[in-house]
């Protein structure tokens, strides 16, 4: 683990968050018009908010910057897709302008499109129980893009939270793929509570595997993994 | 009656975070513009053009601390109409957005005041305010962004005027007596007394459920205030009051607190729960992203010497401290609008930009005193 041990690690999520915001603001100011992929769920939520509080305080302008969405369901009510969670959260209290935001569901060639943008200068990730990226779950070969997913029970359980009941969880999504991801010029890998020690001390201290595919982004040269736990 | 489409013209905005000498539009309840750009549709008959004649055009302001007024008592039976009779008052006074506050007293009486104003549409806002929230129509109240549980779970060495006979302990069990599943949505903020918690989870319980814990009415020491803090606190209530004072061998919560770089005080800058000086002093430690103004307004403002909540409204505390010299008036419009909104987790108030609501106080430049007051872009009637 090159670059991860160098990091802060600290039990207050707050402070993960706010750390997490000001380095992407600092990428913003230093490269206006960069791309960036977002996660979605409920670890990047506190960094969405203070992102958002550092732009304004900083006066970052986002308006150039194109953001691509990581992945999303295919078969969710509108109310529930990525997209809408994070035009809530972050791109439209940023103001990013419709024609730099991008979904893998409305977009073929998702690849080639960020590629032609200049390619990825940083993506943000959240980490599954079962070590799953976006929905690249156990399994997912590291030569793999931008793809569709049947999800599974794991992944469907830990975001059943925006459904009514489990049977609405959507079974299919669209998701950038471990060779997309690991492209990507700097990664920001967030993992919030004790729960996910283990699987995070097994990606990233354990070995390389397709079983565990937060593992395969070990070798990354920019990876910067912040949680609100102790790695050993 | 569709609502008018408003343009503030030759104001001074104060977003807070920036002074720009420009107009502003609102239309469908939240801000569209911000520049001297030609507003869509400039000549329609629906376009209310309001000139603010040189004034500053800042956020409304939010209270995260109100416990009634002379028309409303909040610890005493509520009513639609007695609520709505605050809300226009705070409403006149540059407060869009407050948190009606609920103190000790039975568990009963609570838990029904609580329900009450659940029914009356007062819920916890999320990253987003809706226009219409907490009942807004089309009547230019202040908004109801959830209910701030001031008790009863507080230190009975802490009382100030609670009742100490209905203090109860922090612990999931007496929680559940008061919070249940249906008004969980419709608490934002609750201070308690963390040194009193039975266990560690009392407080995650507590944050899991998104309420936003504030720490007073606590006899809590430094150790035990920065123990509260690292399990993410990150806010006091009334910094001074109802905790133990300044000592220069324990400096308690008040001192972790000036001390603690993440956690954010509430004053009461009215004069008489702290005097000019500290909160001249506070400031000067806390600075001006860390300091938030309330007012602990109540019904009564006294009991037989003692102090009961206070008189004041919001925009007088921001003109005190402008007059006693602690921070300049677009600091202080901060310290009431933008810091409370972050401290509550709203992106939508509190700042003036495209895509925030249209709520917004008009103050004079000279006297800094309220002129005209918009909620969604609704006058708010004198």
């Amino acid at each position: 683990m090159p670059s991860q041990t160098d990091l802060p690690q600290s039990h207050d999520f707050q402070y993960i968050s706010d750390l997490a915001a000001s380095m992407i603001v600092d990428l913003v100011t230093s490269k206006p018009d960069a791309c960036i992929a977002l996660p979605t769920g409920h670890t990047p939520i506190a960094m969405y908010a203070s992102l958002v509080r550092l732009s304004r305080e900083r006066q970052t302008d986002w308006s150039s910057v194109l953001c691509f969405a990581l992945d999303d369901y295919l078969d969710a009510p509108a109310s529930a897709t990525f997209e809408a969670f994070l035009a809530q959260h972050i791109l439209d209290p940023l103001q990013i302008p419709d024609a730099n935001r991008f979904s893998p569901v409305r977009i073929d060639g998702y690849d080639s499109l960020i590629e032609a943008s200049g390619g990825l200068d940083l993506t943000i990730l959240g980490i599954g129980l079962n070590g799953h990226i976006a929905f690249n779950e156990p399994g997912t070969p590291a030569a793999s893009y931008t793809h569709c997913v049947w999800l599974t029970e794991s992944t469907r359980l830990a975001n059943r939270d925006a459904f009514a009941t489990l049977d609405e969880v959507p079974h299919t999504g669209i998701t950038m793929g471990i060779a997309t991801i690991q492209a990507s010029r700097k990664i920001l890998l967030l993992a919030q509570g004790e729960k996910k020690k283990a699987i995070v001390e097994q990606a990233f201290k354990g070995p390389i595997t397709a079983q565990v595919p937060a593992s395969l982004l070990q070798n990354h040269s920019d990876l910067h993994l912040m949680c609100d736990f102790w790695v050993r | 009656m569709a609502v008018k489409r408003l343009l503030i013209k030759n104001g001074i905005v104060l977003t807070p975070l920036n002074e720009l000498a420009t107009d502003l539009y609102i239309e469908d309840g939240r801000i569209q513009q911000i520049g001297n750009a030609p507003v869509p549709r400039q000549d329609a008959s629906d376009l209310e053009v309001f000139d603010a004649d040189g004034g500053y055009v800042c956020p409304g302001l939010i209270d995260l601390q109100v416990n009634g007024g002379p028309m409303c008592d909040l610890w005493q039976e509520i009513d639609a109409a007695k609520l709505d009779a605050l809300r226009l008052d705070l409403a006149q006074h540059g407060v869009t957005s407050f948190l009606p506050t609920l103190i000790t007293g039975p568990v009963d009486h609570v838990k029904a005041n609580l329900d009450l104003l659940k029914d009356l549409g007062v819920r916890r806002g999320g990253m987003h305010l809706e226009p219409e929230f907490g009942r807004l129509g089309q009547t230019g109240l202040a908004r109801m962004p959830g209910v701030h549980l001031e008790g009863p779970y507080i230190s009975p060495k802490r009382p100030g005027v609670h009742p100490a006979a209905n203090i109860l302990p922090l612990d999931q069990g007496e929680i559940g007596k008061i919070i249940d599943a249906a008004n969980e949505k419709s608490v934002a903020l609750m201070t308690v007394a963390p040194e009193t918690a039975a266990n560690g989870e009392t407080i995650s319980v507590l944050q899991k459920m998104g309420i936003k814990l504030s720490a007073g009415h606590s006899n809590a020491s430094s150790q035990e205030a920065r123990a509260a803090f690292d399990a993410g606190i990150g806010l006091v209530t009334h910094l001074f009051n109802a905790m133990p004072p300044l000592h220069h061998r324990q400096v308690g919560i008040a001192g972790a607190a000036l001390l603690d770089d993440r956690v954010v005080c509430q004053l009461i800058a009215d004069g008489l729960h702290l005097s000019p000086e500290m909160v001249a002093l506070i400031y000067k430690i806390k600075g001006p992203d860390s300091t938030i103004l309330v007012t602990d307004r109540a019904a009564i403002g006294t009991s037989q010497g003692g102090l009961v909540g206070a008189s004041i409204t919001l925009d007088q505390a921001v003109a005190n401290v402008v007059k006693w010299g602690v921070c300049t008036f677009a600091t202080a419009i901060k310290m009431a609008s933008y810091n409370p909104a972050v401290a509550l987790g709203l992106n939508d108030v509190g700042f003036l930009a495209p895509g925030c609501l249209g709520d917004i106080a008009i103050f004079d430049s000279t006297s800094l005193l309220v002129k005209q007051v918009f909620v969604g872009g609704i006058k708010v009637q004198k």
